[in-house]
């Protein structure tokens, strides 16, 4: 039976249509697949540790581990958005001075070369969000990032199912990360994002992404927590988390140096069984064009220009016994020729003719041995005890 | 004195006041060995000089040092005025205070913790004589036939249960009793080592609006109306919280027939001419700050030193955007219970002389065992509250307050000197202390409602003639 002439038409344009999308979608995946597969130029990340206290001190030295494990691997303080919210270093309860340490005898994570970009009241969920979408706030770095940039997010403090907490103040939730990231896509600012996260249920922060070329890692599923690594009995507390002290070991076994072939299972996953870190490391690359099998470490871990040591010319190295030049305000007037005692000066010729002023008070002020001020308070006690006579 | 029955132990006490007492004179003794140094100097138990053992028992406020850091400011700060003391808000004490202690100065280091050592003596040993004399106006002079009429007709079901410890009629033989309470109470303030150390040892005069705010008690209980006022004006000058014993002065001048608002008056006036007098002293300029600095500033998280006090201990483990939270909480939780324990209790003021000062144990800084001390000697007033006690929570909170006070001098040097230990110890051994001592006010509190519930209910039953005669009681 033959069809009407007005059905053959539409099956023909319904089929047109069909093809049209089927293309659409292949030139969409090729134009993903392309640019997965370019090659980044730049490395980039955000540390940041949330929390504040002294018994969060592992915290801190999480961040500071991985933030000395990016600048041994070439990382610039201008590619490293490093986000602390306490001091530990210079807190009274910390008897390293000036340090923080995970081993007694190991070096401090902490130096002179430590730049941090926010600290205390600055690590806030607002600032994280402006630094990762590059909205500048006033005078506070955020990532100089494009379509080829790789960046590494690592998160560690205190959080739970979906949420990280900020400073006992606020959370995050995975969906505002989402949307953060989605922004993020639609603005060009990455070309693979390796998100990980050192909390508990560090898994769940990754539930609600859907931007494309998100990497997450977890350091904990659902319902599971992380945990400490160990402690120190002089700072009586514990000094880093067991996966991130794990990891880091990991990578400065010089058999794992080679960085270029292993992947980020292998060397982020892998090696971290449940039995040694009591929590199920948990990895999503759903969104990836590249699994996390094929994405090398050095993708991430190493900066793009040419990895250099830790104790570079940029990098200055802090030892126990340094002492801080003493600033000579005369040695700088001689050399600025600017009188640095003028405003001293100036405040004291206002304060001489301040004093020099009557004052305005209704009442000078005496001194304890003021006859009028003795006579006063004999009057006052003397007819105090007297009424008590009478009365 | 061993085989003596409680009659002639009661006999005997009688005849001895606490000034004749042969103990008073080895505790004087004592006591002037501490001040010279010769009995427990630094070098034989330095750990007693340690900041940690310090802590628990002197307010910073009230030392020496205190005053000699005023006088270096003063110097330091131009235009070198009495008011330039207060520059930097380091310095709390009242100014008329400051002024009274401005002749120590001008006396060598030794002879200034040697007089001011001395002087304390006398303090202290007043403070005793006054307890005593509380005592006896609270315990034998004190007109309370409605109670000890009522008392004899309580069922027996609703009789004390210490009343073979606590004395609650003259007629019961018990171990604590009338005759023995004044000079009890006299003894367990002079003779305590808490009360040596704070006074003597250390030169803290935390003691003396202690001693103002008794003379104004025995003044009030003797109708004595000015001197009463006067006396707690000192006090609460010195230490606002003092001003709460104003409320059982008012039912003491009652009982005796006196006029109220003329103590009131006298009161409000005496206070605002102290407050003139200081005005006078630092001028108007810089009075409001400095009224604030001398006696508001406690109130805040501000400044403290640590210490034994729940306001140390909530001061350093809340957040800071609790802490307007805490300040009302702190600062107006024992003005709260004012009115409901007076509304509760009027019938009992020597009871509430116990409260008030047990309620600024818990929540005034800093909490010392100085005041825990005189709290203990205050308790001693109503022996007829003590007698409805509950045993066993009593006797834990009694008994165990000491090991906090010893751990947390251990942690406090651990984390402070040694450098090493956890802060977190030192805080939990603070709550815990603070917590036995609430649990001791609790107790005290539901004991004199208790003896008042007896009452109410052995007067609610004679009015209905219900209450069968003694002897046919079960």
């Amino acid at each position: 039976m033959r069809r009407p002439f007005g059905v053959h038409v539409l099956v023909k344009v319904v089929m047109m249509k069909e093809l049209t999308l089927l293309l659409k979608i292949f030139v969409h995946l090729l134009s993903l697949l392309v640019s997965s597969c370019a090659q980044h130029t730049s490395n980039h990340a955000v540390i940041v540790s949330s929390s504040r206290y002294w018994f969060n001190y592992r915290h801190n030295a999480n961040a500071l581990t991985i933030y000395q494990f990016l600048k041994e691997n070439g990382f610039r303080d201008e590619n490293i958005i490093l986000m602390l919210a306490d001091e530990y270093a210079v807190n009274p309860r910390n008897v390293f001075k000036n340090r923080i340490l995970t081993t007694p005898e190991g070096p401090s994570l902490y130096d002179a070369s430590t730049e941090v970009d926010y600290r205390g009241e600055d690590v806030t969920v607002s600032n994280l969000v402006h630094a990762l979408t590059g909205h500048h706030t006033a005078g506070l770095p955020v990532l100089n990032t494009d379509e080829k940039s790789n960046i590494l997010i690592y998160l560690t403090g205190h959080g739970g199912d979906q949420f990280f907490k900020f400073q006992d103040v606020e959370e995050i939730m995975t969906q505002h990360l989402s949307a953060v990231f989605q922004q993020m896509h639609a603005a060009k600012r990455y070309h693979e994002i390796l998100f990980v996260a050192d909390t508990c249920q560090a898994f769940t922060l990754g539930d609600a992404f859907i931007s494309p070329n998100i990497t997450v890692i977890g350091s904990s599923l659902r319902k599971e927590s992380s945990y400490a690594h160990h402690a120190d009995e002089n700072l009586g507390l514990s000094v880093i988390e067991r996966y991130t002290y794990a990891f880091h070991e990991f990578l400065r076994n010089k058999d794992n140096t080679n960085w270029g072939k292993m992947t980020l299972r292998q060397a982020m996953v892998d090696p971290f069984p449940f039995e040694q870190q009591r929590a199920h490391i948990g990895i999503s690359d759903k969104l990836a064009v590249r699994k996390a099998d094929q994405v090398v470490m050095s993708d991430f871990w190493v900066n793009k220009h040419i990895p250099s040591k830790r104790h570079t010319k940029d990098v200055v190295a802090y030892p126990i016994d340094y002492e801080m030049p003493r600033f000579s305000l005369e040695a700088y007037q001689r050399a600025t020729g600017i009188d640095y005692r003028a405003s001293e000066k100036q405040q004291k010729a206002k304060d001489d003719h301040a004093n020099a002023q009557p004052t305005h008070s209704l009442i000078e002020g005496a001194d304890p041995s003021d006859g009028v001020f003795l006579l006063l308070t004999v009057l006052l006690f003397g007819m105090a005890i007297l009424a008590g006579f009478l009365l | 004195m061993f085989g003596e029955t409680t009659a002639q132990m009661s006999e005997r006490s009688e005849q001895t006041s606490f000034l004749r007492s042969p103990s008073t004179s080895c505790a004087t003794v004592l006591r002037c060995l501490c001040v010279f140094g010769l009995l427990l100097p630094s070098e034989w138990l330095p750990w007693i000089y340690s900041r940690a053992v310090q802590s628990t028992l002197i307010d910073d406020i009230f030392t020496l040092g205190h005053v000699l850091e005023a006088l270096a400011i003063r110097q330091l700060v131009p235009p070198h005025s009495f008011a330039s003391t207060y520059e930097g808000h380091t310095i709390h004490l009242p100014p008329l205070l400051l002024a009274l202690f401005q002749p120590v100065s001008r006396l060598s280091e030794s002879q200034q913790h040697t007089t001011v050592g001395l002087c304390l003596i006398v303090v202290d040993l007043l403070i005793a004589w006054t307890l005593e004399r509380l005592g006896k106006f609270v315990v034998q002079q004190r007109k309370t036939e409605w109670e000890d009429k009522l008392q004899e007709q309580v069922p027996e079901a609703i009789q004390p249960k210490l009343s073979h410890i606590f004395e609650v009629t003259k007629e019961s033989n018990a171990v604590v009793n009338s005759a023995t309470i004044p000079l009890l109470m006299a003894q367990l303030y002079y003779w305590s080592p808490i009360t040596l150390l704070t006074s003597n040892v250390f030169v803290c005069y935390q003691n003396i609006p202690v001693l103002f705010s008794l003379i104004g008690l025995i003044n009030a209980s003797q109708g004595s109306l000015i001197w009463g006022a006067l006396s707690l004006v000192l006090a609460s000058y010195i230490n606002v919280h003092h001003a709460l014993f104003v409320v059982p002065s008012v039912i003491l001048i009652r009982e005796r027939r006196k006029s109220v608002v003329v103590f009131l008056i006298s009161f409000l006036s005496l206070a605002s001419a102290m407050q003139a007098l200081s005005l006078y002293l630092v001028g108007t300029s810089e009075f409001l700050l400095i009224a604030y600095a001398s006696h508001i500033w406690t109130f805040q998280f501000q400044g403290i030193e640590p210490s034994l006090s729940t306001l140390w201990y909530f001061g350093m483990e809340m957040f800071d955007r609790f802490s307007m939270y805490f300040t009302v909480l702190m600062g107006g939780a024992p003005y709260l219970l004012v009115i409901p324990l007076w509304i509760r209790l009027y019938r009992y003021p020597e009871a509430m002389i116990a409260l008030f000062w047990l309620l600024g144990t818990v929540f005034r800084p800093p909490a010392t065992l100085y005041s825990l001390n005189v709290a203990f000697c205050l308790l001693l007033l109503s022996s007829k509250s003590l007698a409805r006690l509950r045993v066993i929570p009593s006797l834990i909170a009694v008994s165990s307050f000491s090991i906090p006070v010893a751990l947390y001098v251990v942690n406090t040097w651990l984390w402070l000197d040694t450098g090493s230990g956890e802060a977190n110890f030192m805080f939990f051994q603070c709550l815990v202390y603070n917590a036995f001592v609430a649990i001791i006010f609790v107790q005290f509190v539901a004991a004199c409602l208790r003896r008042d519930k007896a009452l109410r209910l052995t007067e609610k039953l004679s009015y209905m003639g219900d209450v069968p005669e003694k002897s046919k009681q079960n």
